[in-house]
C-alpha cells in the first residue's frame, strides 16, 4: 500500500512546481538567461551534481509504502512499519543490525562480551552477525576481501560513468561526430562545463559504488549503540535535511512575498502594521519560540494517539510542524528585503504608467512587482537552505527538533555526543554525520553563490543589443 | 611643445569576452591657457579618453596603443607613484555628478585639505587659509563657515563649486571638465561656466571640456574636436567650426538642434543611433547614417583632409574637394488634418499639491512642502503647452497630479468638461482614458520583464485578442518600429527606441492629451530630433494635445504653442510662445532665457543669483525676490497678483503692477 506522508506530498508538490517553472522559463529568454549563466559557472555546476545525487536519494526516500503481511477475510493487513523505496533498495544495510557498537569495516564487536563455549566462560570480542561474516579468518582475509570487492565495484562505477558520458556526448554531438564532440567536452570547450561535471560524477561513482558494494558484507561507517548501520542512518538523514531546507522555504515564501510586497507597495497603515509584526517576531528569541511550539505540538500528538496509524506518521507530522515553525520565524529577513525593493519599484515609471492606464492594484503587483523581485526571492531561498539544514542539527541536538525516532543529522549527533568521551573513542557516528552534512551544506553554499552571481544585477554588466532602426517615414 | 598631447590613443574595454574599442586612435593637443572642447554624443568614448589621460580606467579597461605626453614627457611610461604626482597637481578633473564625487561623511574643508596634503606641504594655519581662499575663489559665500559643512548641506551647484575648488587646490596646469554642468539647471550651469571662464583667465590653466552640448562649446571653447564612435572626425577652431562645420556628422548635429527659427519645419535628423563600439568597423564609421555616403565610404576609413581652417576625416574633402553640398530642403511640418477650433480640452484651476512633512516619534505633521501651489492654466485641443522651470519647481508633480497619479490637495482639474479630482477608482478609470503620460527615463518606464507586446496590451484591457493583434503592429508602425519588435524585451532596444515604445504604449488608448515629462532630456541631440519630429507628426495626425514638461528652452521654442513658466510651485508667467519668448516679462523668465547657452551668442549672461530655495520653506513675498536683480521692498512682503500684459500674456511680478515705479525694467 502506498503511503503518502504530509512531507512526501509537499516535497513532490515542490518538485512539480520547480519542473513547471523550468518548462515555463525555458521559453522566456529573460527567465532562462540567468539560469544559463548559472550553467556556465564551474563551481556551481560541480555542486549541482553533488546536490542532485543527494536529492535523488532524498526523493527515493520520500516514496513511502507499507508491505502487506497477511490477508484477513479478504481484507489485506499491512505492516505497521512504513518503508520507503530507498529502504527497499538498501534492504541489506537496513536489516543487518548488530547488537551494539562496531567500528567501520570491523568483523568483531567493539566491546568484549562474556561468551560461553564448551562450558568455558571467556571474555572475547565476539564476531559480528553480519559484518565480515563471510570470512573464515577475518585477520588474514579481511583486507584482501575489501580491496577485491571495492576494485570490482570501482570498475563497475567507471563502466557506468563511461556509459553515461557516452550518452551525453552523443546527445551533444549533433552531426559533429562522436570523437569531435568527445574532445570538445573533455577539453572543456563547451558552454556548460561538462568536463567538470563528468569529473565530479566520476569521483562520486568511485566512492559510492565501492561503498554500496561493501555495505552488504561490512558496516562501512560502523554501527551505533543499538547496532544500526551508521552508513544507512547517514543516508536516511539526507531526506530529513532536504525536507527541512526546502519545505521551510515553501512555508516562509507566501508570508515573505505577500507581506513584503504589500507593505512596500501599498504603504500607509498596512506598512506600519507589517513592520511592527516582523520587528516583534524578530525580537523574540527564535529558539525559545520553536521550543515552545514544538513542545505544544508534542503534547497534542501524545494526547491524540488515535489520529496516527503508524509511528512514521507521528514523526512526519512533527517534522512538518518543525518546518512550519522554522518558516514562521525566518520569513522576516526576506520580507524586509522585499518591502524595500517594492518601495523602490513603486516609484518606477513603468508602474506609474500602468497606474495611468488604470491597471488594477492586484495586476500591478502580480505583473510588474512580483517578476521584478523574484531574483531576490531566489537568491535568499538558496542561501537560506544550508542555514536551515544546520538549524535542524542544532535544534535536534537541543532536543526540540525532529521526533527522536526520525533519523536525522541532529539525532545522530545527539546520540553520538556521549560516546565521544568513551575510551577508546566511538568516533564514527559523528564522523559520518559530519561528512554527509558537510558535503550537503558546502555544495548548497557553492551553488547559492553561483545563483547569486548570476541573478544579482549589481554583479553583471548588461550587454545591450541594438536593433537596426527603421527610418521614419 | 604642447602642454598635453595625445598620440593615436587606443583604449579597449573588455566585457565578457567582448572587446569594446572605446577610444580608437585619438590624437589631439592642448596648448597652455586654452579651452579645448571634445564634443560628442553619449557612448562615443569621450569620458574614456579623459580617464585614459589620467590612467584612471576601470579594471576592464586597458590602453592598447598610443601615448599621452604632458609637457613632452610620456605619462603612460610613468610608474604609478609618479602618476600620483601628476593627478591633481598637474592635471585636475571634475566629474558630471557633483553629488557622487564628494564623500558624504567628510567635511568639505577636509576633502580639499586632502588634496593639499598630497601636493602642497603647508602647516596647519597656511592649510586652513588656503582652503578658505579656494572656497572663496569658487564663489562660495562665507567660506570660513562653509568649510566646516558636510556635502549634504550644499546644493548641487555649490557641490560642483566645491569640486572645482578641489580640482584647483594644487593649481593644475590642465583641468579636465567631464560634462561639468550636465546634471545642473540652466541658471546654475550659467553660473558654473562663468566661474570656469573667470578662473581660467585668472590662473591661466588649460581646460579640456568634455560635453555633448553645442551651446556650451560655443560659449567656452577656443578649439573643438568632434568625436564619433571612438574616433575624432573633425577638429577646428571655435569660430571656424560654428561658421562652417565640415564633417557631415557635425552639420547634422547643427541641423538637428531644435530652435525658434525651425518652427513649422521638420527637424533634420540623423538616422539610427550611435553604433555600438564592440563591433568591427570597415570604412567610415558614420557612413551608414550619412546622407552623402558613397561606395568608398563603406570600404576605406578616411584620412585627415584640410578644409578651410578645419581638419576633417571625410572622403568628400579628398584632394581639395569642397565637401558635401547640401541642398537646402526644408520639409514643412505636417499641418493638422483635423479642424480644431480653439476649444479647451483640459483646464486646471488653482491646483495645489502639498506634501506633509512628518516629524518626531508619532509622525506629527510639522509642515508642508507646497510642491504645486495654486496653479491654473488650460490647454486647447491639438495644442502644446510647455511647462518650463528648473528642477525642483514642481513641474513633474503637477503632471502627475493632473493624471491623478498623486492626489491633489485642492483645486480642480476639468478634462473634457468633467471634473476628475476626487473620483473613485472606477469612475476615474473611465474619465482618465484619454489622458496619458510619457516619462523622462526610457530605461525606467518599461518593465524589463515584459515583452513589448505585453507592455502595449496593458492599455487595451477591453479588447479581444484579435483586435489587439490588429492594433499593435499599426501602433509600432506609427512610431517607426518594425513589426517583430513586439516579441522582444525592452533591453534589446536603444534609448530612442524605448522612448518610441513608450509613446506607442500611450497611443494604445487613443489619448487626447499626453503629458510629456521631459521625454527627450535623457536622449542625444540626434535622437531627440527623431522623437520631436514623431511627436509633431502624431499631433498633426491625431489632433493630440501635449502638456510638455521641460527645462530645454530650445525645444519649447520649436514645439510649443503656449508656455507657462513655473517657479517654486507657482506659474510666474504664461502666454503664447511668440509673446513670452520675444518679450519675457518676469525677471525669472528673462534669467532662464539668458542662461541658455546659445550658438549664436558668444557671451552668456548670469542673471539669476544663488540657487533655487527649498520649496518647504519658500521666501516670504515673491518667491523669486532673493535671486531677482530688480527686487523692490514690496517684493519681500506680498506675492504679486497676476497681471495681463496682452491678450494672452500674463505675468506675476510687481514690476508690472499698478505701482508705476517698476515699469520698464
Amino acid at each position: 500500500m502506498v503511503v503518502i506522508l504530509w512531507t512526501d506530498g509537499l516535497v513532490f508538490l515542490l518538485l512539480g512546481l520547480i519542473l513547471a517553472f523550468a518548462a515555463f522559463a525555458s521559453r522566456r529568454p529573460h527567465l532562462s538567461l540567468p539560469w544559463r549563466r548559472v550553467g556556465r559557472s564551474k563551481s556551481g555546476m560541480i555542486s549541482a551534481v553533488i546536490l542532485l545525487c543527494l536529492i535523488s536519494i532524498g526523493l527515493l526516500d520520500s516514496c513511502h509504502f507499507r508491505t502487506q503481511i497477511a490477508i484477513d477475510k479478504g481484507k489485506p493487513i499491512y505492516s505497521v512499519e512504513v518503508l520507503s523505496a530507498f529502504d527497499a533498495l538498501v534492504k541489506t544495510m537496513r536489516d543487518h543490525t548488530e547488537r551494539t557498537y562496531s567500528s567501520p569495516f570491523s568483523a568483531y564487536a567493539f566491546s568484549r562480551e562474556t561468551v560461553v563455549s564448551d562450558g568455558v566462560q571467556s571474555r572475547v570480542y565476539p564476531r559480528l552477525r553480519y559484518g565480515g561474516a563471510n570470512l573464515a579468518d577475518p585477520d588474514k582475509e579481511r583486507i584482501p576481501d575489501i580491496l577485491k570487492r571495492s576494485l570490482v565495484a570501482a570498475l563497475e562505477g567507471i563502466g557506468t560513468w563511461a556509459l553515461l558520458g557516452g550518452i551525453l556526448v552523443i546527445s551533444l554531438s549533433r552531426g559533429k561526430g562522436f570523437i569531435g564532440a568527445a574532445s570538445t567536452v573533455l577539453r572543456g570547450k563547451t558552454e556548460i562545463p561538462w568536463h567538470a561535471m563528468l569529473g565530479t560524477l566520476l569521483v562520486i561513482f568511485l566512492i559510492a559504488f565501492p561503498a554500496f558494494a561493501l555495505s552488504s558484507h561490512y558496516h562501512v561507517f560502523g554501527t551505533d549503540k543499538v547496532g544500526q548501520d551508521v552508513f544507512y542512518l547517514a543516508l536516511k538523514s539526507i531526506r530529513t535535511g532536504l525536507v527541512i531546507g526546502t519545505l521551510t522555504t515553501l512555508v516562509m515564501l507566501p508570508f515573505a512575498i505577500f507581506l513584503g510586497i504589500m507593505a512596500g507597495y501599498l504603504g500607509g497603515w498596512l506598512d506600519d502594521v507589517i513592520q511592527y509584526l516582523y520587528t516583534m517576531l524578530n525580537s523574540i528569541p527564535a529558539v525559545l519560540l520553536i521550543a515552545a511550539s514544538v513542545l505544544m505540538m508534542q503534547v497534542y500528538i501524545d494526547a491524540h494517539p488515535a489520529l496516527f496509524e503508524t509511528m512514521a506518521e507521528r514523526a512526519d507530522l512533527r517534522l512538518l510542524f518543525l518546518c512550519m515553525i522554522l518558516g514562521m520565524t525566518s520569513w522576516t529577513g526576506l520580507c524586509r528585503l522585499l518591502r524595500g525593493e517594492a518601495l523602490k519599484l513603486r516609484e518606477m515609471e513603468y508602474i506609474l504608467a500602468a497606474q495611468a492606464f488604470g491597471v488594477s492594484r492586484l495586476r500591478i503587483v502580480t505583473r510588474h512587482i512580483l517578476p521584478n523581485v523574484m531574483h531576490i526571492v531566489l537568491i535568499s531561498v538558496v542561501m537560506e537552505f544550508s542555514s536551515l539544514v544546520l538549524a535542524e542539527a542544532v535544534l535536534s541536538y537541543v532536543g526540540v527538533g525532529v521526533d527522536p525516532s526520525m533519523i536525522s543529522f541532529g539525532t545522530m549527533i545527539n546520540s553520538a555526543r556521549l560516546e565521544m568521551a568513551r575510551e577508546p573513542m566511538v568516533w564514527w557516528p559523528l564522523a559520518a554525520a559530519f561528512v554527509f552534512m558537510f558535503a550537503m551544506v558546502l555544495s548548497a553554499n557553492l551553488f547559492a553563490d553561483a545563483v547569486r552571481d548570476a541573478f544579482d544585477p549589481r554583479t553583471r554588466v548588461a550587454s545591450r543589443r541594438i536593433l537596426p532602426e527603421k527610418d521614419e517615414a | 611643445m604642447s602642454l598635453l598631447e595625445l598620440e593615436n590613443l587606443r583604449t579597449l574595454l573588455e566585457n565578457n569576452g567582448n572587446i569594446v574599442r572605446a577610444v580608437d586612435g585619438v590624437s589631439f593637443f592642448i596648448e597652455k591657457g586654452e579651452t579645448f572642447a571634445l564634443l560628442g554624443e553619449s557612448g562615443c568614448g569621450k569620458s574614456m579618453t579623459s580617464l585614459s589621460i589620467l590612467r584612471l580606467l576601470p579594471d576592464a579597461g586597458k590602453i592598447a596603443e598610443g601615448d599621452v605626453f604632458f609637457q613632452g614627457a610620456s605619462l603612460l611610461s610613468l610608474p604609478e607613484k609618479g602618476m600620483r604626482d601628476i593627478r591633481g597637481k598637474k592635471i585636475g578633473i571634475i566629474f558630471q555628478e557633483p553629488g557622487l564625487s564628494l564623500n558624504p561623511v567628510l567635511k568639505v574643508g577636509n576633502q580639499i585639505g586632502e588634496v593639499l596634503d598630497r601636493h602642497a606641504h603647508l602647516d596647519r594655519a597656511a592649510r586652513r587659509r588656503r582652503i578658505v581662499e579656494l572656497l572663496d575663489q569658487v564663489g562660495i559665500p562665507d567660506p570660513e563657515l562653509r568649510a566646516e559643512d558636510y556635502p549634504f548641506q550644499f546644493s548641487g551647484g555649490m557641490k560642483q563649486r566645491v569640486l572645482i575648488a578641489m580640482a584647483l587646490a594644487a593649481q593644475p596646469d590642465v583641468l579636465i571638465a567631464d560634462e561639468p554642468t550636465t546634471a545642473l539647471d540652466v541658471t546654475i550651469q550659467a553660473q558654473i561656466l562663468d566661474l570656469l571662464r573667470s578662473l581660467q583667465k585668472k590662473l591661466g590653466m588649460a581646460i579640456l571640456l568634455i560635453t555633448h552640448d553645442l551651446g556650451v562649446v560655443s560659449e567656452m571653447a577656443n578649439r573643438v574636436a568632434v568625436m564619433y564612435a571612438g574616433e575624432i572626425v573633425e577638429t577646428a577652431s571655435r569660430d571656424d567650426f560654428f561658421a562652417r562645420p565640415a564633417h557631415p556628422y557635425s552639420r547634422k548635429l547643427f541641423a538637428s538642434l531644435p530652435g525658434r527659427e525651425k518652427r513649422g519645419e521638420m527637424l533634420d535628423m540623423i538616422r539610427g543611433a550611435v553604433p555600438s563600439l564592440s563591433r568591427k568597423f570597415s570604412g567610415c564609421r558614420f557612413a551608414e547614417r550619412c546622407d552623402h555616403a558613397f561606395d568608398l565610404c563603406r570600404e576605406v576609413s578616411p584620412i585627415w583632409h584640410d578644409s578651410g581652417g578645419s581638419r576633417v576625416r571625410c572622403h568628400l574633402y579628398a584632394d581639395g574637394k569642397p565637401g558635401p553640398i547640401e541642398e537646402k530642403k526644408v520639409v514643412a511640418q505636417p499641418v493638422s488634418r483635423l479642424d480644431v477650433p480653439g476649444e479647451i480640452l483640459l483646464s486646471v484651476k488653482d491646483l495645489r499639491v502639498h506634501f506633509p512633512i512628518h516629524k518626531g516619534l508619532f509622525k506629527r505633521v510639522a509642515g508642508h512642502v507646497a510642491a504645486v501651489d495654486g496653479v491654473s492654466f488650460s490647454i486647447e485641443k491639438g495644442k502644446t503647452l510647455a511647462l518650463v522651470g528648473e528642477s525642483g519647481c514642481g513641474k513633474t508633480t503637477l503632471g502627475k497630479a493632473i493624471l491623478q497619479l498623486l492626489a491633489p490637495t485642492s483645486g480642480s482639474v476639468i478634462y473634457d468638461g468633467r471634473e476628475i479630482t476626487g473620483l473613485d477608482r472606477q469612475s476615474l478609470k473611465r474619465a482618465r482614458q484619454g489622458l496619458q503620460i510619457i516619462f523622462q527615463d526610457p530605461y525606467a518606464s518599461l518593465n524589463p520583464r515584459m515583452r513589448i507586446r505585453e507592455i502595449m496590451e496593458e492599455g487595451m484591457p477591453g479588447m479581444g485578442s484579435r483586435e489587439r493583434n490588429a492594433r499593435i503592429p499599426g501602433l509600432l508602425e506609427e512610431v517607426g518600429l518594425s513589426d517583430d519588435a513586439q516579441y522582444r524585451y525592452p533591453h534589446e532596444f536603444s534609448g530612442g527606441q524605448r522612448q518610441r515604445i513608450a509613446i506607442a504604449r500611450a497611443l494604445a488608448v487613443n489619448p487626447r492629451l499626453i503629458v510629456c515629462d521631459e521625454p527627450t532630456s535623457a536622449l542625444d541631440v540626434s535622437v531627440q530630433a527623431q522623437i520631436l519630429n514623431l511627436l509633431k507628426r502624431l499631433q498633426a495626425d491625431h489632433g493630440l494635445s501635449f502638456l510638455f514638461i521641460t527645462h530645454n528652452i530650445s525645444v519649447v521654442e520649436y514645439l510649443a504653442h503656449d508656455i507657462a513658466v513655473m517657479y517654486l510651485g507657482r506659474i510666474v508667467e504664461k502666454g503664447k510662445v511668440e509673446d513670452v519668448l520675444a518679450a519675457p516679462a518676469h525677471p525669472y523668465t528673462q534669467a532662464l532665457l539668458a542662461a541658455v547657452p546659445s550658438i549664436a551668442r558668444r557671451t552668456p549672461q548670469v542673471m539669476a543669483r544663488f540657487d533655487l530655495p527649498s520649496p518647504s520653506d519658500p521666501p516670504a513675498g515673491c518667491h523669486y525676490h532673493l535671486r531677482c536683480p530688480n527686487s523692490m521692498p514690496q517684493c519681500e512682503t506680498r506675492y504679486p497678483e497676476s497681471i495681463s500684459l496682452g491678450e494672452s500674456h500674463q505675468v506675476r511680478c510687481h514690476l508690472y503692477g499698478k505701482d508705476p515705479a517698476g515699469r520698464g525694467a
